[in-house]
């Protein structure tokens, strides 16, 4: 396995197969992170392909003070949150209805908890959760950076995060409660 | 001042002071709906922790037909800038022209070269005295 720096002085270069070993290394991080950020979705796959664009596109500025993996999680957060800005501009009058019924099919799956597929209903949850919650909760819990790395990734003050992961924990506990 | 829930949410980030870790020890060997709470949280960080990304072996090939898609559109992109332009800049030039001439011809009277580059008034004799100058 290469290491980061080579592939990029490679990217940089146009080598398609530096590009492509960065994308494998990096791929399941990064739809991993806009996947718990947006659920299992055709937009979540698309914005995935998009962070790796947005990052070649963008080379010539990235000057190796972080590392790519870093770099590439802030790329996908922020494109997750500009979807779902998106999405919920689109959807501005069918927001609370939605929301409503999606509480609606938590509450519904877990009183049936033998047939719901877990995986799921962690998904939807998350996607209850506020982007600011979900944000920290996706790359402390899911993704496994540390506190001072997501504070880091998100420019955010490490107490800011503490807090965010807390509530969020709290709200997700709230959610799921009947199934836990 | 922080509750025991709050004591207990910060724990798991390894956020508390000595003290702090003290008196949730003590709240949560008091409390069997406290360690009830801690161990959905636990549930929970376990749930979010274990989600798997299926595999897509297509992914990288996704991207780089993407990657090369975006860069030949990028130069279709400033060829068709370029083409939609050049009328407008064309016509540009041509209005400006036009004007020149016309403040020319109101202010010399006619089209002469020596009017058009702006010397029609310069005899031989200044150009000398300003060489002197």
């Amino acid at each position: 396995m290469y290491p980061d720096k080579e592939l990029i002085a490679l990217c940089r270069k146009g080598d398609q197969l530096a590009i492509r070993k960065l994308v494998e290394k990096h791929q399941r991080q990064v739809r991993a992170t806009v996947v718990g950020m947006l659920g299992e979705t055709a937009e979540a796959e698309d914005v995935a392909q998009e962070v790796f664009i947005r990052f070649f596109n963008a080379l010539s500025n990235f000057k190796g003070d972080a590392k790519p993996s870093t770099y590439l999680t802030r790329i996908a957060v922020n494109l997750s949150l500009n979807e779902i800005k998106r999405q919920q501009r689109k959807n501005r009058w069918l927001v609370f209805f939605q929301k409503e019924e999606k509480i609606n099919q938590i509450e519904d799956k877990t009183a049936n908890p033998d047939r719901q597929d877990t995986k799921e209903l962690v998904h939807r949850a998350l996607q209850l959760l506020e982007p600011e919650f979900r944000s920290v909760i996706v790359l402390r819990m899911l993704d496994g950076y540390s506190v001072k790395e997501t504070a880091e990734i998100l420019k955010l003050p490490n107490g800011t995060v503490a807090s965010r992961l807390a509530r969020g924990q709290n709200k997700l506990k709230i959610i799921l409660n009947k199934f836990l | 001042m922080k509750n025991n829930l709050e004591l207990l949410l910060y724990s798991f980030e390894g956020e508390l002071s000595q003290e702090e870790q003290q008196q949730l020890k003590k709240a949560l060997s008091a409390s069997p709906e406290l360690r009830a709470e801690r161990d959905k949280l636990l549930k929970i960080r376990k749930l979010i922790g274990g989600l798997k990304i299926p595999e897509d072996p297509s992914f990288s090939d996704k991207v780089l037909q993407r990657l090369n898609n975006s860069s030949s559109k990028t130069e279709t992109a400033f060829s068709a800038t370029v083409v939609s332009l050049f009328p407008r800049v064309a016509a540009a030039c041509i209005v400006i022209l036009l004007l020149a001439l016309s403040i020319v011809y109101l202010s010399q009277g006619n089209y002469s070269t020596d009017a058009l580059i702006g010397v029609d008034t310069f005899s031989l004799e200044d150009a000398y005295s300003l060489i002197d100058y």
